[in-house]
C-alpha cells in the first residue's frame, strides 16, 4: 500500500503527526479513496503512535473555475465530500475556499521562481504530453495553484506531513522544496 | 562651422502640442530601431487627439546610465506632444523578474529595495523627462486583485509551447539552463498592465520586442486593438567594442556622473556612434539625417563637441552650461592649459611617495587600479620643463608643477 516514504526532518520527529491529502472536487468521491485512510493506520503502527491525523484538503475553488460552475453546482458537488470523507476515515475534511484566503496571482508567481518549465514538464502526464501544442498557461497555473493550497494548510492547519498516490509522484517531490520540512507518503492506489 | 548643438538645444523644451502628424512622425522615427507598424502608428496619432503611451520599468536597479534614458527620450517627445503618459513601475513584475537577456534566472528583488530604487530612479530621469507630465502605475494596484477567474481566463488563451517559442528561452534551455515559470509568464503579465491601462503606444528597448509581442496578443485576445511598439536601439558602449552600454562592462556614461566627466566620455566615444547617440539624445528629425551625417563625417571632432554640449544643456535645459563645459574641456585637453581649479589639491608630508599620496586622495577604487595607472606610465608631472613619467616612489617634494593621472585628472601637491 504504502510505495515508499521520504522524512521531513532526520532528526525532530513531532508528537502530533498531521498529514494533508488533497483532493480535486472536480467529479463526486469514489469509495477507493478510503485507501488513504488505511495508510493511516499503517503509519500509526510502523510509527507506534495514535496521535496521526488525516486532513482532507478538498479543492472546491479550481473546479468551479476550470469548469465554469456556478457556485451551487460546485458546493453540491463539495457536499459529498464533506459528507462521505469522514465516513471513509479522515480525521478531518476543509473546503479550500474556507482556508485559501490570499490573493491567488503573486502567492501563485512566487512559487512559480523556483519551478522551471523542465520540471513542470516532467510532472505531466503522458496523456498531456502527447498534447503538448494545446497545453496552455493554465495548466501551469493550476499546477501553482496547488502548491498554493498546500502552503496554505500546511500554515493553517500546522500540517506535518503529506499523503500522495504515487501517479503524483513528480508532482509533490517538486513541490516539496517550495513547502515547509514535511514526511510524504506515496501510495499505491492501484 | 553648422552648429548643431545651438539648433537642437533650442527644441529641448518646446511644446508640440499642435504638431503635425508627419512632422511628428518625423522626430520619432530617427529615436527608433523599429516600429510594429509604422502605419498603424500614423493612423492611432491621426484618431486619438491624445494617445495612452506607455513606458514600463523593473525598479531593479538604483543607479542608472545614459543607455537607459533612450527610450525616455522617446517618450518625452510623446510628452511635448501633450499625450497621455503612463509610467509603469513594475513592482509585482520585478518580483518575477524580466528575463530578457538574461542567461540565468533572475532572482526576485525585495519590496523594501523596490521602494528604495525607484526614489534613486525617478531622482535621476528627472533630468531629462518632466515627472509632471508622468501618470505613474504600480502594476501591484491590478495585478495584486484579480481573482483567479480573471488570470485563468487570460492565462487559457495563452499557449504554452507558443509562451516557450522566445528565442531566449529555447537558447538556455539548450545549454541546460533553467527557464522559470515566472519567467514565462512575464510577458502575459506585461500584457494585463497594457489592457488595463488601454494602451495605444508602447515604448521600451529593442531587447522587449518579444515581451511586447505577447502583450500585443493579450491585448487581441481581450478584444482591444493592439498597442502599436516602438521599440529604441541599445545604446552601444563608450568603448567602441560593440558591447551595449552597461555598468558590467564598465563603457557607460552615468546619469549622476559630473558634467565634465560626461563631457569628456562623449569625446572618448569611436567617430562611428556619434550619429546614433545624436538620434538618442537629441530631437533631431529625419529630414535633418543626411545632413547631420555629411557633417559628421567631414567633422568627427567637432560633431563630438556638439553632442557633448547637446547632452550637458539637455540635463539643464541651457545651452550655456555645455558651452561652459566645452571651454573647460578644450582648454585642458586641446590648449594643454590646466588651471589650479581644475585639480585636486592635496597637502602632504614632503616624503610622503607620490603612490601614497595619490591612494590616500580617495580618488582611486583601489591600490591595484593605482599600480595598473602607474604601469601604464599614465602619471604624469605636467609643468613647463615638459610631460614627465613619474614613478610610484617619488616624493612629492621632488615634484614640480601639476600631476596627471590617466587622462582627465589633476592633482597638485602642497608640501607641510
Amino acid at each position: 500500500m504504502i510505495a515508499y516514504n521520504i522524512r521531513g526532518s532526520p532528526f525532530a520527529t513531532p508528537n502530533i503527526l498531521k498529514f494533508g491529502f488533497s483532493i480535486w472536487a472536480r467529479k463526486p468521491p469514489k469509495n477507493y479513496l478510503s485507501i488513504y485512510p488505511k495508510a493511516i493506520q499503517k503509519i500509526r503502527k510502523k510509527e507506534k503512535s495514535n496521535d496521526i491525523f488525516l486532513y482532507a484538503l478538498v479543492d472546491d475553488v479550481l473546479p468551479k473555475v476550470v469548469l465554469s460552475r456556478t457556485h451551487e453546482e460546485q458546493q453540491k458537488i463539495s457536499e459529498h465530500y464533506i459528507n462521505l470523507l469522514p465516513n471513509l476515515g479522515f480525521h478531518e475534511v476543509h473546503l479550500v475556499s474556507n482556508f485559501v484566503k490570499k490573493t491567488a496571482l503573486e502567492a501563485c508567481l512566487s512559487y512559480a521562481n523556483g519551478i522551471t518549465v523542465s520540471e513542470f514538464w516532467k510532472l505531466l502526464p503522458q496523456s498531456k504530453k502527447k498534447f503538448s501544442d494545446n497545453l496552455t498557461l493554465a495548466e501551469a497555473f493550476g499546477f501553482l495553484w496547488h502548491i498554493h493550497v498546500l502552503k496554505a494548510a500546511f500554515d493553517e492547519f500546522q500540517l506535518t506531513g503529506l499523503l500522495a498516490g504515487i501517479r503524483s509522484e513528480f508532482f509533490y517531490l517538486i513541490a516539496r522544496k517550495l513547502l515547509p520540512p514535511h514526511d510524504v507518503y506515496f501510495i499505491n492506489t492501484s | 562651422m553648422k552648429r548643431f548643438d545651438q539648433r537642437l538645444s533650442t527644441r529641448i523644451s518646446e511644446s508640440w502640442g499642435n504638431i503635425e502628424i508627419e512632422e511628428f512622425v518625423g522626430f520619432l522615427l530617427p529615436k527608433c530601431q523599429e516600429i510594429i507598424t509604422p502605419e498603424k502608428l500614423r493612423q492611432k496619432i491621426a484618431e486619438h487627439s491624445t494617445l495612452k503611451v506607455k513606458f514600463g520599468i523593473d525598479p531593479t536597479a538604483s543607479e542608472i546610465h545614459v543607455g537607459h534614458v533612450v527610450p525616455i527620450m522617446l517618450l518625452r517627445q510623446f510628452a511635448k506632444a501633450e499625450h497621455h503618459i503612463d509610467f509603469i513601475i513594475g513592482d509585482f513584475t520585478a518580483r518575477v523578474g524580466d528575463p530578457t537577456e538574461r542567461d540565468i534566472g533572475r532572482v526576485p528583488i525585495k519590496p523594501e529595495q523596490i521602494v528604495k530604487n525607484m526614489e534613486t530612479y525617478t531622482n535621476q530621469i528627472e533630468k531629462y523627462i518632466d515627472l509632471q507630465k508622468l501618470h505613474i502605475h504600480y502594476n501591484t494596484t491590478w495585478l495584486n486583485p484579480m481573482t483567479l477567474q480573471e488570470i485563468f481566463t487570460i492565462f487559457q488563451q495563452i499557449n504554452l509551447s507558443e509562451a516557450m517559442q522566445r528565442e531566449d528561452f529555447r537558447a538556455r534551455m539548450h545549454n541546460g539552463q533553467a527557464v522559470s515559470l515566472a519567467e514565462v509568464c512575464y510577458g502575459v503579465l506585461m500584457g494585463i498592465d497594457s489592457v488595463n491601462l488601454g494602451t495605444h503606444v508602447e515604448i521600451g528597448g529593442i531587447d522587449q520586442l518579444l515581451n511586447f509581442q505577447q502583450c500585443r496578443k493579450i491585448m487581441r485576445q481581450s478584444g482591444m486593438n493592439e498597442e502599436v511598439i516602438l521599440m529604441t536601439p541599445i545604446l552601444e558602449g563608450t568603448s567602441g567594442d560593440g558591447r551595449k552600454m552597461s555598468k558590467s562592462y564598465g563603457n557607460y556614461i552615468a546619469v549622476n556622473a559630473t558634467h565634465e566627466d560626461k563631457f569628456g566620455k562623449i569625446m572618448s566615444i569611436p567617430d562611428r556612434l556619434v550619429g546614433q547617440y545624436f538620434r538618442c539624445f537629441s530631437d533631431v528629425h529625419q529630414q535633418e539625417l543626411d545632413e547631420l551625417d555629411a557633417f559628421i563625417a567631414k567633422n568627427p571632432l567637432e560633431a563630438k563637441k556638439q553632442l557633448a554640449t547637446l547632452i550637458i544643456a539637455l540635463e539643464t535645459k541651457n545651452i550655456d552650461d555645455g558651452l561652459r563645459e566645452r571651454e573647460s574641456f578644450e582648454r585642458k585637453f586641446s590648449q594643454k592649459k590646466i588651471n589650479n581649479e581644475d585639480c585636486i589639491e592635496l597637502m602632504e608630508k614632503a616624503d610622503t611617495s607620490i603612490f601614497n599620496a595619490l591612494l590616500e586622495s580617495g580618488q582611486f577604487k583601489s591600490k591595484s587600479e593605482l599600480r595598473r595607472l602607474f604601469e601604464q606610465q599614465a602619471v604624469r608631472s605636467i609643468s613647463e620643463n615638459g610631460n614627465i613619467m613619474l614613478s610610484p616612489e617619488i616624493t612629492v617634494d621632488q615634484i614640480s608643477g601639476i600631476v596627471r593621472v590617466g587622462k582627465r585628472r589633476f592633482f597638485q601637491f602642497i608640501t607641510t
